[in-house]
């Protein structure tokens, strides 16, 4: 491959944008008279301004998929929006050969009204098609939405997934050199997820270029061959995504809690929570909490934990409602010992949100969303949202 | 995967459009005779649904101008006003006026709110956005063709025939058109950061309405005199009823002076909507 074999080249990219919406659009003026007379857009921040992202530099070769992750406001769909062209940088220089096709969201150019065989000239249209490339694509598009005979009814009557399944299919057959999708791979079922992995993978095959944005880690780990990650709108780094994403998991243990933020009617209260800062998956784990009942006695209380990890998504429950439990009756101070005889969550930083609930299992007498946290580890190279531990043999002989 | 063509190398900087100069208008037209087969879609999709989600379609562009053209009918015959009309039927008169004041007020109001409706399609998608502000031109004089359909039938009814040089009438329209849409491309691009821009047409055009040879000739002489100079709408219209009863020529340096600045101002309006338009999605919703 030589040296210009890229797709896409960004060099120092920059984005300024304005937090209030008639300073913005004053500061426009100004800028487009300024541009007028020659001088160009004021490069220096100005009152309310701030930097969605800056120096930014990377570049994608045919058949690369680039993952951009980080916390929500750190820039990905900024830079998505620049790299497809709708928002102009506010510094550096894009370059892209070839088509490019950006589902920033799905179905951008479907109107409710036409039917879903309409929708795919328009949709297919917007995104740089002409009327017979799409006429020839059009079987495969429709065969792989999947819509059955909804293909000429009103897209107002679709479900959401038969919405983005068609959304997905039109981008996905136009055979760009560059596809940029935003938060799309969690859409639609499972098996429609497996299907636009699988696309998404032939479309690599065929030397497609590929920018997305996603929570999802485990549809990132299996599409991506590396991962930009962004903090504030700076690079944090550009590595592969297993290293990106422990980076980020890094950087989540070090943000700090903002505050305990309990709530509650305050029947119980917990005093102290003891629970250990790290676990290793498939070792045993221990939590103490230590309550007071300030007044009289509880009966029959519910305690329920729920473990969030980096991405703020609640990725286990566990406490007595679920388990068909009830605390005893609780009087005074006392020590509520939680015992997990194995941690099943898979490496990485996690939240621990949790509290007393009510003998209804509706009403909550103390909820902290921040109890405690816990780094897991493993020596295993586990992913995924949680372990399984399994056993494999082939019939017949020893595994 | 297809492959890159040579040229399809695209760079986006920060204000990349002014950088060009002149140079931009060849790359403008490239982009939009690209654009065509989107065009053709966004027509198509406008006339589908007007078909779709209303009983009277199309018929329900006509009423409007009709509606006026009747009351003014009536309000003469009343002798409540008593327009001039050059000597000519007068419902044919004020029958031309009012459809071809639809094609100029109607470019204008409907190419305004073209770019409003799609902010959707602006903030996520990229294509040359003129193309809507041209499907929405496109859809008024679909429109207008349809007006001419009832005014031949209205001139039949009356056994009014025009002159042979109506054959030219089409010309003297096109400073209108060029102007309608030159103007529609600032309007949209002004209406969708700031809706004012929605709200304040119809205060513009209403006392344009009157100040225009629509209903009646305009007075001669005095402050009258500027106003058919300075209105380019009398100076088309002027032209059209020349060609449509009289047979007669308009004035070439008036009319050529009013051509060539409707299509300046339509060039002009749409250099600068090319270089507005990427900065609006940070500001559309």
């Amino acid at each position: 491959m030589s040296a210009t074999d890229y797709v896409l080249r960004a060099e120092a990219l920059g984005k300024k944008y304005c937090k209030e919406f008639r300073r913005g659009v004053t500061y426009l003026g100004f800028d487009l008279l300024r541009s007028a007379i020659g001088l160009g857009a004021k490069a220096s921040l100005r009152e309310k301004e701030f930097w969605a992202l800056s120096n930014l530099s990377f570049e994608i070769r045919a058949g690369e998929c680039l993952g951009v992750i980080g916390a929500n406001g750190a820039g990905k769909s900024t830079l998505l929006k620049i790299l497809a062209g709708i928002v102009e940088p506010t510094q550096g220089r894009v370059e892209i050969r070839g088509r490019s096709a950006a589902l920033i969201e799905l179905g951008a150019g479907f109107h409710p009204d036409l039917t879903g065989r309409e929708n795919i000239y328009l949709g297919g249209g917007v995104l740089g098609l002409k009327r017979h490339e799409i006429a020839s694509r059009f079987d495969e598009i429709v065969a792989f939405a999947d819509l059955g005979t909804f293909i000429d009814s009103p897209v107002r009557f679709y479900s959401t997934g038969m919405y983005m399944r068609l959304g997905f299919a039109v981008a996905a057959h136009c055979n760009p050199n560059l596809l940029l999708i935003d938060e799309v791979l969690a859409v639609g079922d499972s098996a429609f997820f497996v299907k636009c992995l699988n696309r998404l993978s032939v479309l690599k095959g065929q030397g497609t270029a590929i920018v997305a944005v996603s929570h999802d880690e485990i549809a990132m780990r299996r599409v991506c061959n590396k991962c930009l990650l962004l903090k504030n709108g700076n690079v944090e780094c550009l590595a592969t995504p297993h290293e990106a994403y422990q980076r980020y998991q890094a950087i989540a243990q070090t943000t700090p809690i903002s505050s305990l933020n309990e709530s509650g009617d305050g029947l119980i209260r917990v005093a102290r929570v003891e629970a250990p800062e790290s676990a290793v998956t498939g070792d045993p784990l221990e939590v103490l909490v230590h309550y007071e009942v300030p007044k009289g006695s509880i009966e029959g209380a519910h305690f329920e934990l729920n473990a969030f990890n980096a991405q703020e998504e609640l990725v286990a429950i566990f406490g007595t409602l679920s388990l068909g439990k009830r605390l005893p009756t609780l009087q005074g101070r006392g020590l509520l010992r939680i015992g997990f005889p194995s941690v099943h969550l898979t490496p990485g930083a996690y939240r621990l949100a949790g509290g007393f609930v009510a003998a209804d299992g509706l009403g909550i007498h103390n909820w902290s969303a921040s109890l405690s946290r816990l780094v897991v580890s493993s020596p295993l190279p586990l992913q995924g949202k949680c372990w399984q531990p399994a056993e494999f043999k082939i019939e017949g002989s020893p595994c | 995967m297809a492959a890159i063509e040579p040229d399809a190398v695209h760079v986006y900087e920060p204000m990349r459009q002014w950088s060009l100069g002149l140079r931009a208008y060849p790359k403008m037209a490239r982009d939009l005779w690209r654009a065509r087969d989107l065009f053709f879609q966004f027509v198509r999709r406008d006339i589908l649904l007007r078909a779709r989600t209303s009983f009277f379609g199309v018929l329900w562009s006509a009423a409007h101008p009709l509606g006026l053209l009747i009351t003014f009918v009536l309000l003469r015959r009343a002798g409540i006003v008593n327009p001039h009309a050059g000597g000519v039927e007068y419902a044919a008169f004020a029958g031309l006026g009012v459809i071809h004041w639809s094609l100029f007020s109607g470019l204008l109001t409907q190419a305004a709110g073209s770019l409003v409706g799609a902010s959707n399609l602006i903030v996520r998608a990229r294509f040359p956005s003129e193309v809507l502000v041209l499907a929405a031109c496109m859809r008024v004089l679909v429109d207008w063709l349809f007006g001419l359909v009832i005014l031949a039938t209205l001139f039949v009814w009356l056994g009014v025939t025009p002159a042979w040089t109506v054959v030219l009438a089409p010309l003297s329209l096109l400073p209108l058109i060029f102007l309608g849409v030159g103007l529609g491309l600032l309007l949209a691009l002004g209406a969708l950061p700031l809706r004012d821009v929605l709200h304040a047409l119809p205060l513009v055009l209403t006392p344009l309405l009157f100040l225009s040879p629509v209903f009646y000739e305009l007075p001669s002489g005095g402050v009258w005199e500027w106003v058919r100079i300075f209105n380019p709408i009398s100076v088309s219209f002027e032209a059209l009823r020349g060609l449509t009863f009289a047979g007669t020529l308009p004035d070439p340096a008036l009319f050529g002076f009013w051509l060539a600045a409707s299509v300046f101002v339509c060039l002009g309006s749409w250099r600068v909507f090319n270089l507005v338009i990427p900065k609006i999605p940070e500001y559309a919703s």
